[in-house]
Protein backbone atom coordinates (compact mmCIF):
# COMPACT_ATOMS: atom_id res chain seq x y z
CA UNK A 1 0.00 0.00 0.00
CA UNK A 2 2.81 2.40 1.31
CA UNK A 3 4.91 1.08 -2.35
CA UNK A 4 1.56 1.98 -4.33
CA UNK A 5 0.50 5.49 -3.18
CA UNK A 6 4.17 6.87 -3.36
CA UNK A 7 3.47 6.18 -6.69
CA UNK A 8 0.25 7.64 -7.06
CA UNK A 9 2.34 10.81 -6.10
CA UNK A 10 5.02 10.67 -8.34
CA UNK A 11 2.38 10.30 -11.34
CA UNK A 12 0.61 13.40 -9.87
CA UNK A 13 3.50 15.37 -9.94
CA UNK A 14 4.46 13.88 -13.49
CA UNK A 15 1.33 13.60 -15.15
CA UNK A 16 -0.29 16.45 -16.58
CA UNK A 17 -3.70 16.48 -16.64
CA UNK A 18 -5.64 18.79 -18.74
CA UNK A 19 -9.16 17.78 -18.41
CA UNK A 20 -11.08 19.83 -15.43
CA UNK A 21 -12.83 17.29 -13.04
CA UNK A 22 -16.51 16.43 -13.46
CA UNK A 23 -19.05 18.10 -11.50
CA UNK A 24 -18.84 16.51 -8.26
CA UNK A 25 -22.23 16.43 -7.45
CA UNK A 26 -22.95 13.99 -10.43
CA UNK A 27 -25.68 11.35 -8.68
CA UNK A 28 -25.61 7.47 -9.06
CA UNK A 29 -28.76 5.88 -9.13
CA UNK A 30 -28.10 4.06 -6.07
CA UNK A 31 -26.49 6.60 -4.32
CA UNK A 32 -29.03 7.13 -1.38
CA UNK A 33 -28.50 3.18 -0.44
CA UNK A 34 -25.01 3.60 -0.34
CA UNK A 35 -24.18 4.31 3.19
CA UNK A 36 -20.80 5.90 3.00
CA UNK A 37 -18.92 8.49 1.61
CA UNK A 38 -16.53 6.24 -0.21
CA UNK A 39 -18.50 2.84 -1.37
CA UNK A 40 -16.27 -0.23 -2.83
CA UNK A 41 -17.84 -3.30 -3.40
CA UNK A 42 -16.84 -7.03 -3.93
CA UNK A 43 -19.02 -9.43 -6.52
CA UNK A 44 -20.62 -11.98 -4.94
CA UNK A 45 -19.14 -15.44 -5.22
CA UNK A 46 -21.43 -18.88 -4.33
CA UNK A 47 -17.55 -20.26 -3.86
CA UNK A 48 -17.43 -17.84 -0.74
CA UNK A 49 -20.71 -17.04 0.18
CA UNK A 50 -19.52 -17.55 3.91
CA UNK A 51 -16.85 -15.17 4.20
CA UNK A 52 -19.66 -12.25 3.10
CA UNK A 53 -20.91 -13.48 6.70
CA UNK A 54 -18.13 -13.58 8.75
CA UNK A 55 -17.22 -9.77 9.65
CA UNK A 56 -13.53 -11.13 9.63
CA UNK A 57 -11.98 -10.79 6.45
CA UNK A 58 -13.70 -9.53 3.80
CA UNK A 59 -16.11 -6.00 4.82
CA UNK A 60 -17.62 -4.96 1.27
CA UNK A 61 -20.26 -2.06 1.14
CA UNK A 62 -22.49 -3.50 -1.46
CA UNK A 63 -22.52 -6.34 -3.73
CA UNK A 64 -22.97 -7.27 -7.47
CA UNK A 65 -25.02 -10.78 -8.73
CA UNK A 66 -25.47 -11.90 -11.79
CA UNK A 67 -29.14 -12.18 -11.84
CA UNK A 68 -28.73 -15.59 -14.53
CA UNK A 69 -27.21 -17.32 -11.63
CA UNK A 70 -30.02 -16.29 -9.09
CA UNK A 71 -33.40 -15.86 -10.69
CA UNK A 72 -35.60 -18.73 -9.89
CA UNK A 73 -33.56 -20.78 -7.39
CA UNK A 74 -34.85 -21.80 -4.58
CA UNK A 75 -33.43 -23.90 -1.41
CA UNK A 76 -30.15 -23.05 0.05
CA UNK A 77 -29.37 -20.09 -2.67
CA UNK A 78 -32.41 -18.36 -1.72
CA UNK A 79 -31.80 -18.21 1.67
CA UNK A 80 -28.00 -16.91 1.41
CA UNK A 81 -29.09 -14.27 -1.17
CA UNK A 82 -31.83 -13.39 1.16
CA UNK A 83 -29.12 -13.13 4.02
CA UNK A 84 -27.27 -10.80 1.36
CA UNK A 85 -30.09 -8.68 0.73
CA UNK A 86 -30.06 -8.52 4.54
CA UNK A 87 -26.77 -7.13 5.15
CA UNK A 88 -25.66 -5.43 1.75
CA UNK A 89 -27.21 -3.30 -1.00
CA UNK A 90 -27.34 -5.02 -4.29
CA UNK A 91 -26.62 -4.26 -8.02
CA UNK A 92 -26.89 -7.09 -11.00
CA UNK A 93 -24.90 -7.23 -13.34
CA UNK A 94 -26.10 -9.47 -16.42
CA UNK A 95 -24.39 -11.85 -18.30
CA UNK A 96 -26.99 -13.38 -21.03
CA UNK A 97 -28.92 -10.04 -21.89
CA UNK A 98 -26.72 -9.68 -25.14
CA UNK A 99 -27.80 -6.35 -26.34
CA UNK A 100 -25.43 -6.34 -29.24
CA UNK A 101 -27.53 -9.92 -31.27
CA UNK A 102 -29.88 -9.50 -34.20
CA UNK A 103 -31.56 -12.83 -32.07
CA UNK A 104 -34.30 -11.20 -30.89
CA UNK A 105 -34.29 -9.50 -27.39
CA UNK A 106 -35.66 -12.13 -24.39
CA UNK A 107 -38.85 -9.81 -23.01
CA UNK A 108 -39.46 -12.72 -20.53
CA UNK A 109 -36.18 -13.08 -19.85
CA UNK A 110 -35.99 -8.99 -18.93
CA UNK A 111 -39.19 -8.91 -17.44
CA UNK A 112 -38.01 -12.02 -15.11
CA UNK A 113 -35.01 -9.53 -14.45
CA UNK A 114 -37.38 -6.50 -13.38
CA UNK A 115 -38.95 -8.93 -10.81
CA UNK A 116 -35.77 -10.06 -8.89
CA UNK A 117 -34.57 -6.21 -9.13
CA UNK A 118 -37.86 -5.54 -7.90
CA UNK A 119 -38.10 -8.69 -5.13
CA UNK A 120 -34.49 -7.49 -3.68
CA UNK A 121 -34.74 -3.83 -4.16
CA UNK A 122 -32.05 -3.47 -6.81
CA UNK A 123 -32.06 0.16 -8.22
CA UNK A 124 -29.36 -0.51 -10.84
CA UNK A 125 -28.97 -3.33 -13.62
CA UNK A 126 -26.17 -3.35 -15.55
CA UNK A 127 -24.99 -5.38 -18.95
CA UNK A 128 -21.96 -5.35 -21.27
CA UNK A 129 -21.61 -3.67 -24.57
CA UNK A 130 -21.38 -7.18 -26.32
CA UNK A 131 -23.00 -10.26 -28.10
CA UNK A 132 -23.38 -13.41 -26.32
CA UNK A 133 -26.05 -14.84 -28.20
CA UNK A 134 -26.12 -15.30 -32.39
CA UNK A 135 -27.71 -18.06 -34.37
CA UNK A 136 -30.37 -18.16 -32.03
CA UNK A 137 -27.66 -20.10 -29.96
CA UNK A 138 -26.29 -18.87 -26.10
CA UNK A 139 -22.39 -19.00 -26.70
CA UNK A 140 -22.07 -18.31 -22.87
CA UNK A 141 -19.52 -15.74 -23.36
CA UNK A 142 -18.95 -11.84 -24.02
CA UNK A 143 -17.93 -11.54 -27.60
CA UNK A 144 -17.19 -8.03 -29.07
CA UNK A 145 -19.47 -6.31 -31.39
CA UNK A 146 -18.30 -5.22 -34.55
CA UNK A 147 -17.54 -1.25 -34.22
CA UNK A 148 -19.72 -0.22 -37.48
CA UNK A 149 -22.01 2.52 -37.60
CA UNK A 150 -24.72 -0.05 -38.69
CA UNK A 151 -23.95 -1.64 -34.94
CA UNK A 152 -24.22 1.36 -33.27
CA UNK A 153 -27.83 2.28 -34.35
CA UNK A 154 -29.13 -1.02 -33.61
CA UNK A 155 -27.56 -2.02 -30.58
CA UNK A 156 -28.72 2.29 -29.31
CA UNK A 157 -32.21 0.58 -29.97
CA UNK A 158 -32.32 -2.42 -28.01
CA UNK A 159 -30.96 -0.54 -25.11
CA UNK A 160 -33.56 1.55 -25.38
CA UNK A 161 -36.20 -1.33 -25.70
CA UNK A 162 -34.38 -2.69 -22.46
CA UNK A 163 -34.79 0.19 -20.74
CA UNK A 164 -38.32 0.61 -21.30
CA UNK A 165 -39.39 -2.39 -19.89
CA UNK A 166 -36.96 -1.82 -16.75
CA UNK A 167 -38.31 1.14 -16.50
CA UNK A 168 -34.57 2.55 -16.00
CA UNK A 169 -31.52 3.24 -17.31
CA UNK A 170 -29.45 0.19 -18.31
CA UNK A 171 -25.79 0.98 -17.30
CA UNK A 172 -23.80 -0.47 -20.12
CA UNK A 173 -20.05 -1.72 -19.34
CA UNK A 174 -17.49 -1.51 -21.57
CA UNK A 175 -15.87 -5.20 -22.67
CA UNK A 176 -12.51 -6.41 -22.85
CA UNK A 177 -12.02 -7.81 -26.16
CA UNK A 178 -9.11 -10.05 -27.53
CA UNK A 179 -9.63 -9.03 -31.38
CA UNK A 180 -12.24 -6.94 -33.23
CA UNK A 181 -13.95 -7.59 -36.43
CA UNK A 182 -14.64 -6.07 -39.53
CA UNK A 183 -14.11 -2.99 -37.62
CA UNK A 184 -14.87 0.57 -39.04
CA UNK A 185 -14.68 3.28 -36.70
CA UNK A 186 -12.73 3.59 -33.49
CA UNK A 187 -13.90 2.02 -30.17
CA UNK A 188 -14.17 5.10 -28.60
CA UNK A 189 -16.28 6.96 -30.93
CA UNK A 190 -18.62 3.82 -30.70
CA UNK A 191 -18.92 3.61 -26.89
CA UNK A 192 -19.84 6.75 -26.99
CA UNK A 193 -22.18 7.06 -29.95
CA UNK A 194 -24.54 4.20 -28.13
CA UNK A 195 -23.97 5.94 -24.87
CA UNK A 196 -25.36 9.03 -26.46
CA UNK A 197 -28.27 7.21 -28.84
CA UNK A 198 -29.42 4.92 -25.72
CA UNK A 199 -29.48 7.70 -23.65
CA UNK A 200 -28.49 4.97 -21.00
CA UNK A 201 -25.56 5.04 -18.56
CA UNK A 202 -22.33 3.45 -18.20
CA UNK A 203 -20.46 0.89 -16.27
CA UNK A 204 -16.36 2.05 -16.47
CA UNK A 205 -14.13 -0.95 -16.48
CA UNK A 206 -11.08 0.66 -15.62
CA UNK A 207 -9.25 -2.84 -16.09
CA UNK A 208 -10.81 -3.61 -19.24
CA UNK A 209 -9.31 -0.46 -20.64
CA UNK A 210 -6.25 -1.21 -19.52
CA UNK A 211 -6.60 -4.85 -21.54
CA UNK A 212 -7.93 -3.27 -24.33
CA UNK A 213 -5.12 -0.44 -24.58
CA UNK A 214 -2.40 -3.41 -24.24
CA UNK A 215 -4.34 -5.29 -26.84
CA UNK A 216 -5.16 -2.52 -29.27
CA UNK A 217 -2.29 -0.61 -28.70
CA UNK A 218 -3.53 2.47 -27.56
CA UNK A 219 -3.58 5.24 -25.01
CA UNK A 220 -5.17 3.99 -22.43
CA UNK A 221 -5.42 7.52 -20.15
CA UNK A 222 -6.36 9.44 -23.49
CA UNK A 223 -9.05 6.77 -24.25
CA UNK A 224 -10.76 7.72 -20.20
CA UNK A 225 -10.09 11.29 -21.05
CA UNK A 226 -12.51 10.79 -24.33
CA UNK A 227 -15.47 8.80 -22.35
CA UNK A 228 -18.40 11.15 -21.24
CA UNK A 229 -17.53 10.24 -17.25
CA UNK A 230 -20.92 12.43 -16.25
CA UNK A 231 -22.53 9.03 -17.71
CA UNK A 232 -20.97 6.71 -15.08
CA UNK A 233 -23.01 4.96 -12.44
CA UNK A 234 -20.26 2.89 -10.72
CA UNK A 235 -16.86 1.22 -11.65
CA UNK A 236 -15.69 -2.02 -12.13
CA UNK A 237 -12.04 -2.97 -10.90
CA UNK A 238 -10.67 -6.55 -12.01
CA UNK A 239 -7.10 -8.76 -12.07
CA UNK A 240 -5.69 -9.79 -15.65
CA UNK A 241 -3.57 -12.01 -17.01
CA UNK A 242 -1.02 -11.68 -19.99
CA UNK A 243 -0.98 -15.00 -22.24
CA UNK A 244 1.37 -13.77 -24.96
CA UNK A 245 3.17 -10.70 -25.94
CA UNK A 246 -0.17 -9.79 -27.73
CA UNK A 247 -3.03 -10.63 -25.57
CA UNK A 248 -4.14 -10.45 -22.04
CA UNK A 249 -7.35 -12.42 -21.09
CA UNK A 250 -9.35 -10.47 -18.69
CA UNK A 251 -9.60 -13.12 -16.27
CA UNK A 252 -11.09 -11.75 -13.08
CA UNK A 253 -8.52 -14.52 -11.64
CA UNK A 254 -5.44 -12.66 -10.84
CA UNK A 255 -5.07 -9.52 -8.29
CA UNK A 256 -5.11 -5.98 -9.93
CA UNK A 257 -1.39 -4.82 -10.80
CA UNK A 258 -0.15 -1.32 -10.02
CA UNK A 259 -0.72 -0.38 -13.60
CA UNK A 260 -4.41 -0.63 -13.56
CA UNK A 261 -4.38 1.19 -10.21
CA UNK A 262 -2.83 4.31 -11.75
CA UNK A 263 -5.20 4.36 -14.28
CA UNK A 264 -7.85 4.13 -11.26
CA UNK A 265 -6.22 6.60 -9.71
CA UNK A 266 -6.63 9.03 -13.23
CA UNK A 267 -9.78 7.77 -13.62
CA UNK A 268 -10.94 8.80 -10.27
CA UNK A 269 -9.06 12.32 -10.54
CA UNK A 270 -11.50 13.04 -13.39
CA UNK A 271 -14.75 12.62 -12.46
CA UNK A 272 -17.22 12.77 -9.29
CA UNK A 273 -18.06 10.32 -6.26
CA UNK A 274 -19.69 6.69 -7.69
CA UNK A 275 -19.26 3.16 -5.91
CA UNK A 276 -16.35 1.01 -7.17
CA UNK A 277 -17.00 -2.55 -7.54
CA UNK A 278 -14.04 -5.33 -7.66
CA UNK A 279 -14.87 -8.41 -9.57
CA UNK A 280 -12.77 -11.60 -8.81
CA UNK A 281 -14.54 -15.02 -10.15
CA UNK A 282 -11.68 -17.57 -9.34
CA UNK A 283 -8.35 -17.92 -7.17
CA UNK A 284 -10.18 -17.16 -3.70
CA UNK A 285 -7.22 -18.78 -2.02
CA UNK A 286 -6.64 -15.07 -0.69
CA UNK A 287 -9.30 -13.65 0.98
CA UNK A 288 -7.47 -11.11 2.91
CA UNK A 289 -6.05 -10.11 -0.68
CA UNK A 290 -9.59 -9.10 -1.63
CA UNK A 291 -9.77 -6.89 1.72
CA UNK A 292 -6.28 -5.62 0.40
CA UNK A 293 -7.28 -4.62 -3.02
CA UNK A 294 -10.52 -3.02 -1.46
CA UNK A 295 -8.66 -1.14 0.62
CA UNK A 296 -6.21 -0.26 -1.33
CA UNK A 297 -9.25 1.54 -3.90
CA UNK A 298 -10.54 3.13 -1.29
CA UNK A 299 -7.66 5.35 -0.39
CA UNK A 300 -7.63 6.17 -4.08
CA UNK A 301 -10.86 7.25 -4.14
CA UNK A 302 -10.54 9.02 -0.75
CA UNK A 303 -7.64 10.98 -2.08
CA UNK A 304 -9.38 12.32 -4.76
CA UNK A 305 -13.13 12.72 -4.08
CA UNK A 306 -12.76 13.62 0.11
CA UNK B 1 -13.04 -30.13 -32.20
CA UNK B 2 -12.19 -29.62 -35.51
CA UNK B 3 -8.45 -29.33 -36.16
CA UNK B 4 -8.47 -28.58 -39.84
CA UNK B 5 -8.93 -25.17 -40.95
CA UNK B 6 -10.71 -23.89 -43.86
CA UNK B 7 -10.10 -20.17 -44.61
CA UNK B 8 -13.30 -18.83 -45.53
CA UNK B 9 -12.67 -15.24 -46.96
CA UNK B 10 -16.20 -13.52 -46.62
CA UNK B 11 -17.60 -10.53 -47.56
CA UNK B 12 -19.91 -9.22 -45.09
CA UNK B 13 -22.97 -6.81 -45.45
CA UNK B 14 -23.99 -6.04 -42.32
CA UNK B 15 -23.43 -6.65 -38.51
CA UNK B 16 -25.82 -9.01 -38.34
CA UNK B 17 -23.77 -11.29 -41.58
CA UNK B 18 -20.68 -10.75 -39.09
CA UNK B 19 -21.77 -11.91 -35.73
CA UNK B 20 -23.40 -15.14 -37.26
CA UNK B 21 -19.99 -16.13 -38.98
CA UNK B 22 -18.26 -14.97 -35.39
CA UNK B 23 -20.78 -17.65 -33.81
CA UNK B 24 -20.43 -20.28 -36.18
CA UNK B 25 -16.47 -20.01 -35.93
CA UNK B 26 -16.63 -20.29 -32.11
CA UNK B 27 -18.86 -23.38 -32.36
CA UNK B 28 -17.48 -25.23 -34.80
CA UNK B 29 -13.75 -24.43 -35.62
CA UNK B 30 -14.23 -23.64 -39.07
CA UNK B 31 -11.58 -20.74 -39.39
CA UNK B 32 -13.65 -17.16 -41.26
CA UNK B 33 -11.56 -14.47 -42.56
CA UNK B 34 -12.37 -11.23 -41.02
CA UNK B 35 -10.31 -8.16 -41.87
CA UNK B 36 -9.28 -6.18 -38.84
CA UNK B 37 -9.17 -9.66 -36.48
CA UNK B 38 -6.49 -11.27 -34.71
CA UNK B 39 -6.42 -14.90 -35.19
CA UNK B 40 -4.73 -15.43 -31.62
CA UNK B 41 -7.75 -13.05 -30.07
CA UNK B 42 -10.64 -15.38 -32.18
CA UNK B 43 -8.75 -18.48 -30.96
CA UNK B 44 -9.03 -17.43 -27.22
CA UNK B 45 -12.61 -16.49 -27.22
CA UNK B 46 -13.34 -19.95 -29.13
CA UNK B 47 -11.30 -21.89 -25.82
CA UNK B 48 -13.26 -19.80 -23.23
CA UNK B 49 -16.79 -20.68 -24.39
CA UNK B 50 -15.79 -24.15 -24.95
CA UNK B 51 -14.01 -24.07 -21.47
CA UNK B 52 -17.66 -22.92 -20.32
CA UNK B 53 -19.45 -25.66 -21.92
CA UNK B 54 -17.44 -28.27 -21.03
CA UNK B 55 -16.87 -26.69 -17.30
CA UNK B 56 -20.52 -26.40 -16.52
CA UNK B 57 -21.48 -30.23 -17.62
CA UNK B 58 -18.36 -31.77 -15.87
CA UNK B 59 -20.13 -29.97 -12.50
CA UNK B 60 -23.45 -31.41 -13.59
CA UNK B 61 -22.17 -34.97 -13.61
CA UNK B 62 -19.36 -35.49 -11.84
CA UNK B 63 -20.11 -39.56 -12.15
CA UNK B 64 -20.92 -39.46 -15.85
CA UNK B 65 -17.29 -38.16 -15.97
CA UNK B 66 -15.92 -40.57 -14.14
CA UNK B 67 -17.42 -43.68 -16.00
CA UNK B 68 -16.65 -42.64 -19.72
CA UNK B 69 -13.22 -42.92 -21.23
CA UNK B 70 -11.19 -39.00 -21.94
CA UNK B 71 -11.47 -40.26 -25.78
CA UNK B 72 -15.69 -40.87 -25.23
CA UNK B 73 -15.83 -37.61 -23.06
CA UNK B 74 -14.39 -35.63 -25.77
CA UNK B 75 -16.46 -37.12 -28.76
CA UNK B 76 -19.67 -36.11 -27.04
CA UNK B 77 -18.89 -32.90 -25.61
CA UNK B 78 -17.58 -31.52 -28.82
CA UNK B 79 -20.17 -32.46 -30.59
CA UNK B 80 -22.69 -30.97 -27.88
CA UNK B 81 -20.34 -27.67 -28.40
CA UNK B 82 -20.51 -27.78 -32.06
CA UNK B 83 -24.55 -28.94 -32.72
CA UNK B 84 -26.41 -27.60 -29.73
CA UNK B 85 -28.60 -24.59 -29.96
CA UNK B 86 -28.25 -23.25 -26.38
CA UNK B 87 -31.76 -21.68 -25.19
CA UNK B 88 -30.71 -20.79 -21.33
CA UNK B 89 -30.05 -17.87 -20.34
CA UNK B 90 -28.50 -19.50 -17.55
CA UNK B 91 -24.77 -21.36 -18.02
CA UNK B 92 -26.44 -23.85 -14.69
CA UNK B 93 -29.21 -24.96 -17.18
CA UNK B 94 -26.79 -25.88 -19.68
CA UNK B 95 -26.88 -29.57 -18.89
CA UNK B 96 -30.55 -30.43 -19.04
CA UNK B 97 -30.28 -29.69 -22.77
CA UNK B 98 -27.30 -32.16 -22.80
CA UNK B 99 -29.09 -34.90 -21.30
CA UNK B 100 -31.67 -34.63 -24.16
CA UNK B 101 -28.95 -34.03 -26.42
CA UNK B 102 -27.12 -37.12 -25.28
CA UNK B 103 -30.38 -39.47 -25.56
CA UNK B 104 -31.15 -38.22 -29.48
CA UNK B 105 -27.94 -38.70 -30.48
CA UNK B 106 -27.99 -42.53 -29.04
CA UNK B 107 -24.63 -42.08 -27.31
CA UNK B 108 -25.18 -44.59 -24.42
CA UNK B 109 -25.74 -47.75 -27.04
CA UNK B 110 -23.06 -46.40 -28.85
CA UNK B 111 -20.36 -46.44 -26.12
CA UNK B 112 -22.02 -49.72 -25.36
CA UNK B 113 -23.34 -48.16 -21.72
CA UNK B 114 -26.95 -48.21 -22.31
CA UNK B 115 -27.55 -47.35 -18.70
CA UNK B 116 -25.51 -43.45 -19.34
CA UNK B 117 -28.96 -42.04 -20.32
CA UNK B 118 -30.57 -43.07 -16.70
CA UNK B 119 -27.41 -41.91 -15.07
CA UNK B 120 -27.52 -38.64 -16.88
CA UNK B 121 -31.22 -37.62 -15.74
CA UNK B 122 -30.46 -38.96 -12.16
CA UNK B 123 -27.15 -36.57 -11.62
CA UNK B 124 -29.14 -33.97 -13.17
CA UNK B 125 -32.55 -34.56 -10.97
CA UNK B 126 -29.81 -33.54 -8.12
CA UNK B 127 -29.37 -30.28 -9.54
CA UNK B 128 -32.21 -29.24 -10.36
CA UNK B 129 -34.18 -30.35 -6.90
CA UNK B 130 -31.17 -29.09 -5.32
CA UNK B 131 -31.89 -25.38 -7.10
CA UNK B 132 -36.16 -25.40 -7.54
CA UNK B 133 -38.23 -22.78 -6.60
CA UNK B 134 -39.15 -22.84 -3.27
CA UNK B 135 -42.90 -23.96 -2.69
CA UNK B 136 -45.35 -23.64 0.29
CA UNK B 137 -45.17 -25.62 1.95
CA UNK B 138 -48.65 -26.95 3.99
CA UNK B 139 -49.25 -26.84 7.48
CA UNK B 140 -48.36 -29.69 9.37
CA UNK B 141 -48.03 -30.87 12.73
CA UNK B 142 -44.97 -33.14 13.57
CA UNK B 143 -46.32 -35.09 16.42
CA UNK B 144 -49.06 -38.06 15.15
CA UNK B 145 -49.35 -41.60 14.44
CA UNK B 146 -48.54 -42.65 11.44
CA UNK B 147 -51.25 -45.05 10.69
CA UNK B 148 -54.09 -43.30 11.33
CA UNK B 149 -53.27 -39.67 10.63
CA UNK B 150 -52.86 -38.05 7.20
CA UNK B 151 -49.33 -37.77 5.92
CA UNK B 152 -48.09 -34.46 4.76
CA UNK B 153 -45.99 -34.56 2.22
CA UNK B 154 -42.80 -31.87 1.48
CA UNK B 155 -43.50 -30.56 -2.22
CA UNK B 156 -40.28 -30.56 -3.53
CA UNK B 157 -39.67 -33.51 -4.43
CA UNK B 158 -39.55 -35.73 -8.04
CA UNK B 159 -40.19 -39.33 -8.06
CA UNK B 160 -38.30 -40.76 -11.44
CA UNK B 161 -38.82 -44.64 -12.63
CA UNK B 162 -35.49 -45.33 -14.19
CA UNK B 163 -34.44 -48.53 -15.70
CA UNK B 164 -31.67 -49.39 -13.98
CA UNK B 165 -30.72 -49.25 -10.38
CA UNK B 166 -29.15 -46.25 -11.48
CA UNK B 167 -28.04 -45.29 -7.44
CA UNK B 168 -25.95 -48.45 -6.88
CA UNK B 169 -23.55 -47.54 -9.83
CA UNK B 170 -19.70 -48.05 -9.17
CA UNK B 171 -17.88 -46.54 -11.42
CA UNK B 172 -14.56 -48.99 -11.30
CA UNK B 173 -17.17 -51.82 -12.25
CA UNK B 174 -18.77 -49.41 -14.82
CA UNK B 175 -22.03 -51.78 -15.01
CA UNK B 176 -25.53 -52.30 -14.34
CA UNK B 177 -28.01 -55.22 -15.06
CA UNK B 178 -31.37 -53.67 -16.03
CA UNK B 179 -33.62 -53.92 -13.21
CA UNK B 180 -36.86 -51.16 -13.51
CA UNK B 181 -36.06 -48.71 -10.36
CA UNK B 182 -37.94 -45.85 -8.49
CA UNK B 183 -36.09 -42.91 -6.99
CA UNK B 184 -37.86 -39.89 -5.62
CA UNK B 185 -35.14 -36.87 -5.29
CA UNK B 186 -36.08 -34.11 -2.61
CA UNK B 187 -34.96 -31.18 -0.96
CA UNK B 188 -33.63 -32.35 2.74
CA UNK B 189 -36.07 -29.48 4.72
CA UNK B 190 -32.94 -28.50 7.53
CA UNK B 191 -30.13 -29.28 5.13
CA UNK B 192 -31.48 -28.05 1.89
CA UNK B 193 -29.39 -30.61 -0.11
CA UNK B 194 -30.95 -32.95 -2.54
CA UNK B 195 -31.33 -36.45 -1.49
CA UNK B 196 -32.38 -39.63 -3.11
CA UNK B 197 -34.32 -42.68 -2.02
CA UNK B 198 -34.97 -46.01 -3.87
CA UNK B 199 -38.37 -47.09 -3.16
CA UNK B 200 -39.89 -50.27 -3.94
CA UNK B 201 -42.61 -50.80 -6.58
CA UNK B 202 -44.96 -51.49 -3.75
CA UNK B 203 -43.76 -48.68 -1.53
CA UNK B 204 -44.24 -46.13 -4.61
CA UNK B 205 -47.78 -47.43 -4.73
CA UNK B 206 -48.54 -46.74 -1.58
CA UNK B 207 -46.91 -43.42 -1.77
CA UNK B 208 -48.75 -42.09 -5.01
CA UNK B 209 -51.98 -43.47 -2.99
CA UNK B 210 -50.57 -41.12 0.15
CA UNK B 211 -50.07 -38.04 -2.26
CA UNK B 212 -53.08 -38.28 -4.44
CA UNK B 213 -55.64 -39.45 -1.56
CA UNK B 214 -54.38 -37.52 1.37
CA UNK B 215 -54.84 -40.03 3.32
CA UNK B 216 -52.84 -42.26 6.49
CA UNK B 217 -50.31 -45.12 5.92
CA UNK B 218 -52.87 -47.83 6.74
CA UNK B 219 -55.73 -46.11 4.58
CA UNK B 220 -53.16 -46.06 1.68
CA UNK B 221 -52.58 -50.12 2.34
CA UNK B 222 -56.13 -50.62 2.22
CA UNK B 223 -56.75 -48.95 -1.00
CA UNK B 224 -53.71 -51.37 -2.32
CA UNK B 225 -55.13 -53.98 -1.33
CA UNK B 226 -58.35 -53.38 -2.64
CA UNK B 227 -56.73 -52.70 -5.83
CA UNK B 228 -54.35 -55.87 -6.01
CA UNK B 229 -57.56 -57.76 -4.68
CA UNK B 230 -55.78 -59.19 -2.33
CA UNK B 231 -54.24 -59.04 1.27
CA UNK B 232 -50.61 -57.88 1.70
CA UNK B 233 -48.82 -60.25 4.74
CA UNK B 234 -48.38 -58.96 7.50
CA UNK B 235 -44.07 -58.63 7.24
CA UNK B 236 -44.44 -57.47 4.37
CA UNK B 237 -46.68 -54.26 5.57
CA UNK B 238 -44.32 -53.87 8.60
CA UNK B 239 -41.25 -53.51 6.45
CA UNK B 240 -42.92 -50.62 4.55
CA UNK B 241 -44.21 -49.09 7.37
CA UNK B 242 -40.58 -48.69 8.25
CA UNK B 243 -39.74 -47.60 5.40
CA UNK B 244 -42.27 -44.41 5.71
CA UNK B 245 -41.08 -44.03 9.31
CA UNK B 246 -37.69 -43.48 7.86
CA UNK B 247 -39.12 -41.05 5.22
CA UNK B 248 -40.85 -39.44 8.05
CA UNK B 249 -37.56 -38.86 10.16
CA UNK B 250 -36.00 -37.89 6.89
CA UNK B 251 -38.11 -35.21 5.73
CA UNK B 252 -39.77 -36.69 2.39
CA UNK B 253 -42.72 -36.39 4.63
CA UNK B 254 -43.12 -32.91 6.68
CA UNK B 255 -45.36 -34.56 9.45
CA UNK B 256 -49.00 -35.04 9.56
CA UNK B 257 -52.14 -32.59 8.62
CA UNK B 258 -53.63 -30.37 11.20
Amino acid sequence: MVFYLAIIIIIRITTTITNDKLSVNQQSQFSEIMKKDINIGLGFKKEIDEEFFSNNTINPDFVEVAPENWIGLGGYWKQVLNKVADKYPIITHGLSLSVGSYDDLDIRFIKQVKSFMNEYDIDIYSEHLSFAKTNNAHLYDLLPIPFREDSIKHVSERIKQVQDIINKPLVIENVSYYTSVEQEILEIDFIKEILHQADCKMLLDVNNVYVNSFNHNYDAYDFIKKLPLDRVEYIHMAGHKKVSDNLIIDTHGESIIDEVYKLFDYTTSLMGNVPVLLERDFNFDDIKGLQYEMDTMREICKNNWI
Amino acid sequence: MKTHESKNKLKFTSGKEIQDSMGHYMLTGDTMKFNNSKEEGLKAYRDLIFNNFEGSIETAFPIFNKILSNKEWELVVADFFENNKSQYNELWKLPKEFVEYFEDKKYAEAFNKPYLNNLLSFEWMEVEVFNMSDVDFPEYKKEGNINTDVLVVNPEYSMDVYDYPIHKINIEKKELDKIQTIIITYRNIKTKNAEYVSLSVLDAFIFEQIIESKISFNKAISIVEKQLNEKLPNDVVSVSEKMFEELLSNSLFLGYKI
